[in-house]
């Protein structure tokens, strides 16, 4: 289960946030996920929300550029454990 | 350096922009296809230790921690309308809290939305509620969840500004109902966000047990702008486990424990409840 906000083909505002969500499987690293934005690693520039469950269920990033997002087309990708295939999407700032 | 990037963090969070408004659609509920004798079976002392495992899980807690005042405590005597929240989602067996409310059917568990639901997702399975939880020791039994629900926006998006479940539970073997037998809190919406909070729950993430209640005491001390409407955060040093406790002031829950930051420790955030969660305390106390 991965959420995604914008969705794969999205809008998001010059000032909005990306969010991406994301269940944590039992045994995992709760912080290993990776967040890459136009192939830049952001994840430590992100919120790393952990929702308070034990073991952990639930892990959003939230990410939003300092400055804001310059408009056209982003592509955001997520890697949720080292080694594992990044899950790309597209969107647009306007 | 410590105290830097905590401001940088903060403004981090501060400065981001909100999402639109949301409407507000009412909650979402769904029976539980499981009689109150087998989830109240299911729950043998030995899963609810190993709910509670020792092996911990791996990572969290790398960031600084915050410098937000407050103080955590055991209580002496534990308040029964609180207790520790077990459920089972795809095989594994989770944990959580929650609090035993005032409702017209004297059966309502409010908690975490993620404490139910996926967000977006499944109701979870096995839903039970102990009061006043310890060590194992069940002194009001367990209390097994007819319906669960949560909001409409955590049912649909997983969306933390309404971060808030519910679960009405089934009468004990003796016909009484939950309130009746561990008495309960109030609820209030719409309250000023700036207030005094005793946070409760069952942290049992390291270093924690899970076996013991704990209350965090604190001032409002942030608003997470990156929700909308925004979250509200507390210092506190509880782990996981402890989602779903509720936030109380005076005799009321105003809040739940819903999520911290990985990278800043020592701050529980919990939503703002307003008109959404209105909805889904009445609609759970009619269930």
């Amino acid at each position: 289960m991965i959420v995604r906000s914008p969705e794969p083909g999205g809008r998001v505002p010059p000032g909005g946030a990306l969010r991406v969500a994301f269940k944590v499987e039992p045994g995992h690293e709760v912080l290993a996920a990776r967040l890459l934005v136009d192939g830049q690693d952001v994840t430590d520039a992100s919120g790393q929300r952990v929702a308070g469950t034990f073991p952990p269920s639930r892990v959003e990033l939230v990410y939003s550029p300092p400055g804001g997002w310059s408009p056209g087309a982003h592509e955001a990708a997520v890697v949720l454990a080292p080694g594992a295939a990044p899950e790309a999407w597209t969107f647009t700032v306007s | 350096m410590k105290r830097a990037v905590t401001l940088l963090l903060t403004l981090f969070l501060a400065g981001l922009l909100s999402a639109p408004a949301q409407a507000t659609p009412p909650a979402h509920a769904k029976a539980v296809g499981q009689s109150r004798e087998e989830v109240v079976t299911y729950w043998t002392a030995k899963r609810m230790r190993e709910a509670t495992p020792v092996a911990r899980a791996k990572g969290g807690g790398k960031g600084p921690k915050a410098a937000y005042p407050f103080t955590r405590y055991e209580p002496a005597t534990y308040n029964p309308a609180h207790g520790k929240v077990f459920f089972t989602d795809n095989g594994v067996n989770y944990v959580c809290s929650g609090t035993a409310l005032t409702s017209g059917n004297e059966s309502v568990v409010w908690t975490a939305g993620h404490c139910v639901n996926e967000g977006p997702g499944a109701f979870y399975t096995n839903w039970a509620f102990v009061p006043a939880y310890k060590d194992g020791a069940r002194p009001h039994g367990t209390w097994a969840a007819r319906t669960l629900l949560t909001t409409a926006p955590w049912r649909s998006g997983g969306d933390f500004s309404y971060d808030e479940g519910a679960a009405v539970v089934s009468a004990n073997a003796a016909g009484q109902t939950l309130t009746d037998v561990v008495g309960s809190r109030g609820i209030a919406f719409n309250q000023p966000a700036e207030q005094h909070y005793l946070s409760h729950g069952y942290p049992a993430a390291s270093p924690f047990s899970g076996g013991r209640m704990f209350i965090c005491e604190a001032d409002l001390a942030l608003r997470d702008n990156s929700a909308n409407p925004p979250t509200m955060g507390i210092g506190c040093d509880m782990t996981g486990g402890s989602s779903g406790g509720g936030w109380v002031v005076g005799n009321n829950v105003l809040s739940v424990n819903s999520y911290g930051y990985g990278n800043l420790r020592n701050v529980m955030f919990g939503p703002y409840q307003g008109t959404v969660a209105q909805q889904l305390y009445t609609s759970a106390g009619s269930s």
